[in-house]
């Protein structure tokens, strides 16, 4: 007994040690940043107009990359979760791709394929648009590296509403689409959101597809990259704590979110 | 009228092979056999929701294998009723219903109207399977599917919304096929399918040998 009660001691200390490490790791840095920049960055937004605009075009494009991306990725989410996807594996990987590529190669490759030299660049051209130097190539430089994040999370916000909630519908006379929106999407309405978040967040610190694509204008995790490499630690430091403190915006949201996320019957 | 032909079904590793039987039209048919036997998946099938790997089903004598379930103009009723948790109770009552009076008359019928200012995440079992028997009869189907609805309810309301439903069953002439466990419903059933591990063991028309 006496032998059974140091185990459990000795497993709970190393659990709780583990923890503790990691989330030490996790932690101490944000700490530090927010502790020696953080008054002085929000003291920032009132005086550097650079930091304001470069924080409205962050929102502004990430905004527009999330919500094509509700828009084109829901549809593809409800397929994949309801095994409707031909050559669903494939489906699947592609978009996994985008996690795993580095990604100032993710922006080499949008770059090749969207350049000024390619065929789709050229199309752009001819109707004034263009990728490189704009705030369409950021928005789909974010759009590339984070649409798999809500793609994702919006198959598992659908799979979770029992598929025959659809099906009643569907006896009840409404067409595939019809009980999908009036049915399917109301019930993981949370979970789509809590993904949609999730994508936005991501995008706004997008650094590597985005450098590549648009260095200017600047974006707020490229503006961060300028100030160091320009001015060093002490410029860069009250705008990474700002930083580090407005990210806690779409946190307190997700957390929010995923405290009323429920699916099905009660 | 409910007809399988040589209906046989791929669910998963799970499959119904050549089921075939009638249920005349405006008779009243029980599916029984014990649990894994296939009676949900039959069901599923013939309202369209499956997929028949072959053979056909035809209601009201006409093929409806190809079609998709809100074409075959019938209801089911699950044991687990299904109701859209984010709706009211009057609004899914109401769901798929063209003639609000209608709804509002069968709702008072089997006793949901009552429930109809509750939120459905605070209805007991038996109150979901009486507000889902309500939406699907609400859409006026003639033909009815029902997976064991009576089955959260207490004997004495299990009784009076059976009888309300035998009596709007012999007025309206709908077609029932039910999913039972107790004999007794078996029993009194014009037609009888019995299934066993995916397969038919009797298919028995008493309207026929009566």
């Amino acid at each position: 007994m006496a032998r059974e009660g140091e185990r459990y001691r000795v497993a709970t200390t190393l659990v709780v040690g583990a923890s503790v490490v990691l989330l030490a790791v996790l932690g101490v840095p944000v700490a530090v940043l927010v502790a020696l920049g953080g008054k002085a960055g929000l003291a920032l937004l009132a005086t550097d107009p650079a930091l304001r605009a470069s924080l409205a075009l962050t929102a502004g494009t990430a905004t527009a990359a999330t919500l094509v991306t509700v828009l084109l990725g829901t549809p593809l989410a409800w397929l994949l979760a309801r095994g409707r996807m031909p050559g669903a594996t494939v489906v699947s990987a592609l978009l996994d791709l985008p996690l795993l590529i580095p990604h100032p190669v993710a922006g080499i490759a949008l770059l090749l394929a969207f350049g000024r030299a390619s065929p789709a660049g050229e199309a752009l051209s001819r109707v004034g648009l263009a990728i490189v130097g704009s705030p369409l190539g950021i928005s789909l430089a974010m759009l590339f590296v984070s649409a798999p994040l809500y793609v994702s999370g919006a198959r598992e916000a659908i799979a979770r509403v029992d598929e025959r909630y659809e099906s009643v519908a569907r006896t009840l006379g409404d067409t595939p689409f019809l009980a999908a929106w009036r049915v399917t999407r109301p019930l993981a309405g949370r979970g789509l959101l809590a993904a949609a978040v999730v994508m936005w967040a991501r995008a706004v610190s997008e650094f590597g597809a985005v450098v590549i694509l648009t260095y200017n204008p600047k974006v707020v995790s490229v503006l961060s990259y300028d100030r160091f490499t320009s001015y060093g630690l002490n410029a860069v430091l009250p705008v990474a704590a700002v930083l580090v403190i407005l990210a806690l915006v779409p946190l307190a949201i997700l957390r929010s979110l995923r405290g009323h996320i429920a699916f099905g019957e009660p | 009228m409910i007809e399988a032909r040589n209906l046989s079904v791929q669910a998963g590793s799970f499959a119904l092979h050549d089921i075939s039987f009638v249920v005349p039209r405006g008779a009243w048919g029980v599916v029984t056999g014990p649990a894994g036997a296939g009676k949900t998946t039959l069901l599923e099938t013939i309202a369209g929701i499956r997929h028949s790997a072959q053979g056909i089903v035809l209601l009201r004598g006409v093929p409806v294998t190809h079609l998709p379930p809100e074409q075959r103009r019938l209801g089911i009723v699950y044991q687990r009723g299904f109701l859209f948790p984010h709706l009211s109770v009057a609004a899914n009552v109401a769901y798929g219903a063209s003639d609000a009076d209608y709804a509002r008359e069968i709702a008072r019928r089997f006793e949901a109207d009552r429930l109809y200012d509750r939120r459905v995440a605070t209805l007991s079992g038996g109150e979901r399977q009486v507000v889902a028997l309500a939406r699907a009869l609400a859409t006026k189907p003639d033909v009815l599917l029902l997976d064991e609805p009576f089955a959260a309810l207490d004997q004495a309301r299990r009784i009076r919304l059976r009888d309300e439903l035998c009596a709007l069953h012999r007025e309206l002439g709908i077609t029932v096929l039910q999913v039972t466990h107790d004999l007794g419903e078996a029993e009194g059933a014009e037609v009888r399918v019995d299934l066993q591990e995916g397969r038919l063991v009797t298919g028995t028309d008493r309207s026929a040998q009566a």
